[in-house]
């Protein structure tokens, strides 16, 4: 490494380098050398490395999604490419035939991003099935959030024509969409009857078969989208609901301890980093935190 | 390596994102380099017992604020303002940094301004590798560049990083409202 670099370069040279491949005897020793020479070359070394693991959080800038290529509506197996996907969340998609014209999209423990144009785009949340035909998407069960234009989005129940971004949820019992940005007309029962809906405008069909509509507030629909980001914005959920909404992404459980349950902690958080969140709950809230090889305890 | 990966995240988690307040501290100090201070105090951090810090920036900052002291008394100078402010030890509150440590919002957004800063061909680099995760291999294969000099752009945009991180500055604007924030900086 050249010796009249700064440390800071020397440091990030090192970093980079163990990167790439692993050091041979000589550099290992090479490197051994400068760290011993003086105390700031380890103090710069350790930074170095810190600054390479922070750095690891941009991760969520981007997603923990998956990109799809361009597609048509014809019905074949589609290749993918992974633009981001954090290594503890398991992707899993199955983009399958079912039927004339129409793609099936399935997710388990991953967020699936499906971009067709510029205008149009698709995102699965995880444990997501949705068919996309020529005509309009269908949500079959989970959420999806849908970016498009002079599209029709439909829930078992409801039928939207889409012109701007609309989130929409669907459970074996319940079903809701908000408008995200733009206008979305709600179809109603009768030809040629429909509900303009604006940004905000927030649908919820009861159990009873029954519309209810309400407004939400932009920071709360900010909240309800970051899942679209890779991030969890939590305000309100106990230390149970926020464990419950990592280990619906990822591979290892977090476990809270009764004592810890019923807490709160406020903020945002990579989805794809229960670790992180486990550190958070340890700094903030005091607990302790011990792992498995499938389980983070928080006790 | 020195560190381990679990001690290396919490420098990353806790330390670096709040460094540059000591660092301001450290400004008032123009007998000493604030880096050969802050790189002492991360080698001092990297052999502390940290499952007891309560308050790491806080900590950071006792164990910059030590090396000032132990600096001027190996100089056997001593600047009467600068020990003035020693003795007032007016930069943290000692009270946990809750918010300002979970602030992930605010870390994200300067961690996105930081990679838009960096040179096109840095950028390009350090998205690849860090982002979408791809080897330092891949990314020459992708990039058609060869893998050395995806090493050198990488170390590069880790430099320019590490600078930001040391310039860095709290928008008011934007951090997230609602909550009290802790480490504040008191004068």
């Amino acid at each position: 490494m050249a010796t009249e670099d700064s440390l800071d370069d020397v440091a990030a040279h090192w970093v980079a380098r163990i990167d790439r491949r692993a050091l041979t005897p000589r550099e290992q020793h090479e490197l051994q050398s400068w760290l011993e020479a003086d105390i700031r070359h380890k103090g710069a070394f350790l930074r170095s490395q810190a600054i390479w693991h922070a750095t690891d959080r941009a991760k969520a800038l981007y997603s923990p999604t998956l990109s799809l290529p361009h597609h048509t509506h014809l019905p074949s197996r589609r290749a993918f490419i992974s633009t981001a996907v954090a290594a503890s969340v398991a992707a899993f998609f199955v983009p399958a035939k079912s039927g004339e014209a129409s793609t099936y999209y399935s997710t388990q423990k991953n967020i699936l991003k499906c971009q067709a144009t510029k205008q149009r785009q698709i995102i699965l949340d995880c444990a997501t099935q949705l068919e996309d035909k020529s005509e309009q998407t269908s949500l079959l069960l989970g959420r999806c959030f849908i970016t498009d234009t002079q599209r029709c989005v439909k829930t078992h129940t409801m039928r939207f024509l889409l012109n701007g971004s609309l989130l929409v949820t669907k459970g074996p019992a319940y079903e809701s969409a908000v408008v995200v940005t733009g206008t979305a007309f709600l179809q109603g029962q009768r030809l040629g009857e429909r509900k303009r809906l604006t940004a905000g405008a927030h649908v919820t069909m009861t159990p009873q078969g029954r519309l209810h509509f309400s407004t939400v507030e932009q920071d709360t629909l900010e909240r309800w989208i970051a899942w679209t980001q890779g991030q969890v914005s939590l305000a309100t959920e106990t230390l149970s609901e926020a464990t419950d909404i990592f280990n619906r992404y990822n591979q290892k459980q977090l476990v809270p301890s009764f004592r810890l349950a019923d807490m709160r902690l406020s903020g945002l958080f990579d989805l794809n980093r229960p670790d992180v969140f486990a550190a958070a709950v340890k700094a903030i809230l005091g607990g302790h935190v011990r792992e498995d090889t499938h389980h983070i305890f928080l006790e | 390596m020195l560190a381990s990966t679990e001690r290396s995240h919490w420098l990353a988690s806790y330390i670096l994102p709040n460094e540059h307040i000591v660092r301001a501290w450290l400004a008032r100090f123009p007998d000493f380099e604030a880096d050969d201070i802050i790189q002492e105090a991360y080698v001092i951090l990297s052999e502390a017992d940290i499952s007891r810090v309560s308050n790491p920036v806080g900590y950071f900052h006792t164990i910059c604020r030590n090396l000032v002291l132990r600096h001027y008394k190996k100089a056997q100078i001593v600047n009467v303002t600068a020990l003035a402010d020693l003795q007032n030890d007016s930069l943290i509150d000692q009270t946990p940094s809750v918010e300002e440590i979970a602030n992930a919002r605010a870390e994200l957004r300067f961690l996105e301004d930081a990679i838009q800063q960096l040179p096109e061909k840095c950028r390009s680099v350090f998205i690849d590798r860090k982002i979408n995760g791809h080897s330092q291999k891949d990314c020459s294969k992708k990039l058609g560049i060869s893998e050395s000099s995806v090493e050198k752009r990488l170390a590069r945009a880790l430099v320019l990083i590490s600078k930001l991180y040391g310039q860095r500055e709290k928008d008011p604007q934007k951090a997230i409202t609602g909550l009290a924030r802790g480490n504040r900086r008191l004068s």
